[in-house]
């Protein structure tokens, strides 16, 4: 399952975190003709907000909550997010919570498919509303 | 002692418009965020959490003046341009370079590093570096405010920055002292900085979490301050989704973009940041 105009949105995040400003005005520009003016204006606000919570995040050296480090091994490992320097703020899992994540894979897998159904209804459902 | 006048202020009191006897300081930040002649629709949501947030920078807070919050808002600005945090956010080694950060000189150098490397590097910042700062004259409280400040900032001016606006200009300082006010219910579990949590958050910190049953960490992150949590609601609400959709991704709280677009936005941001949380 793609995002839907994934390449715009991304175009425009990296524009605008490297400050590429001749990208990021091209970037505006197209973003706005394809999908309008207020999505523009959410996408810039998603940005702020996520700047501010990674400065909180690595800033503060909060650790990841157990229950999310227990069911993203997988995820983590697959997208080297524990490659990260700011993953040495999480103590690694030990003992029977170590083997359970382990057991908890498959259940990765299946989560991920039942929320990306999820997600593809609620998007099909949006889209027929706009209709 | 009154603030430095705003310019809107000496406008109208130049113009007769208004009395200079009277208590006028809230006009300077009321004409804050006017974004009535920009090609973008604004919600008007967006203004109103901005000079909140305007307005929050601007006061005492528990350990900081409003001038020294203020200053803290314009170093998160001119670490954008600092020679050494450029230097160092290329380098593989960022803790091998040693420097003075281009400052204003408003705020001590413990601080001025600070507010400069969790503008530009905070991703790769390290427990060892926190604790020094902690041997020095900073205290952990003292930290925790000037990261909530610096995470503001950084909010309101990225939104700007991706919309190609101007940088709005920072709030006159409101003149009071520091409440010193330190919450009991804070204690050292899950991250560096002590928080409160959510049996903590009792008496005067019992509002913070809004009643909630579960919190994650990042929730907590600055609830050495607890005005900072108090703010933090509208400003998720504001630039994000609304609390009671935050749980489910179909929901995107009646934004123009797909929840799987903001997670995707989200994503992407962090990723470039290298944050792991």
């Amino acid at each position: 399952m793609g995002v839907v105009d994934e390449q715009l949105l991304n175009e425009f995040v990296e524009a605008a975190a490297h400050r590429d400003e001749p990208r990021l005005a091209e970037a505006r520009e197209a973003l706005e003709m394809k999908m309008g003016a207020n999505a523009l204006v959410d996408a810039a606000a998603v940005i702020g907000c996520f700047q501010r919570l990674n400065r909180m995040s690595d800033g503060a050296g909060i650790e990841l909550d157990e229950q999310m480090l227990m069911m993203t091994a997988g995820l983590r490992a697959e997208l080297k997010i524990d490659d990260y320097v700011s993953a040495a703020n999480t103590p690694k899992l030990t003992g029977l919570k170590r083997i359970l994540s382990v057991f908890m894979r498959p259940l990765e897998n299946f989560m991920m498919r039942a929320m990306q159904k999820g997600i593809q209804k609620a998007q099909a459902r949006e889209q027929e509303d706009a209709k | 002692m009154r603030g430095a006048i705003a310019p809107v202020q000496l406008k109208l009191f130049r113009s007769g418009e208004l009395s200079r006897d009277a208590d006028h300081s809230n006009i300077g930040r009321m004409a804050a965020f006017a974004y009535d002649h920009l090609p973008y629709p604004i919600r008007s949501d967006i203004p109103n959490t901005n000079r909140a947030i305007w307005d929050h920078i601007a006061r005492a807070g528990c350990w900081w003046t409003g001038q020294d919050r203020v200053a803290i808002a314009a170093e998160v600005r001119r670490a954008r341009g600092c020679k050494l945090c450029r230097e160092r956010k290329a380098s593989l080694a960022p803790y091998g370079i040693s420097g003075t950060h281009d400052s204003s000189g408003a705020l001590p150098p413990d601080v001025v590093e600070v507010v400069h490397r969790l503008s530009t590097d905070s991703g790769r910042l390290k427990k060892s570096w926190y604790d020094d700062l902690l041997k020095h004259d900073l205290t952990d409280a003292q930290y925790v405010e000037i990261l909530s400040v610096v995470a503001v900032v950084l909010a309101v001016d990225e939104f700007h920055h991706a919309l190609g606006l101007p940088m709005e200009p920072l709030p006159e300082p409101i003149p009071g002292k520091p409440s010193q006010y330190r919450p009991p219910g804070a204690k050292p579990a899950g991250a560096w900085v002590p928080m409160i949590s959510l049996e903590g958050a009792i008496d005067a910190e019992a509002d913070i979490y809004g009643g909630s049953n579960r919190i994650v960490n990042v929730v907590s992150a600055l609830s050495l301050i607890p005005d900072a949590i108090r703010l933090a609601d509208s400003i998720l609400n504001t630039y994000y989704v609304f609390g009671a959709d935050m749980p489910n991704l179909s929901k995107n709280s009646g934004r123009a973009l797909q929840r799987s677009q903001m997670e995707f936005i989200a994503a992407r941001v962090s990723s470039i940041n290298d944050c792991f949380y």
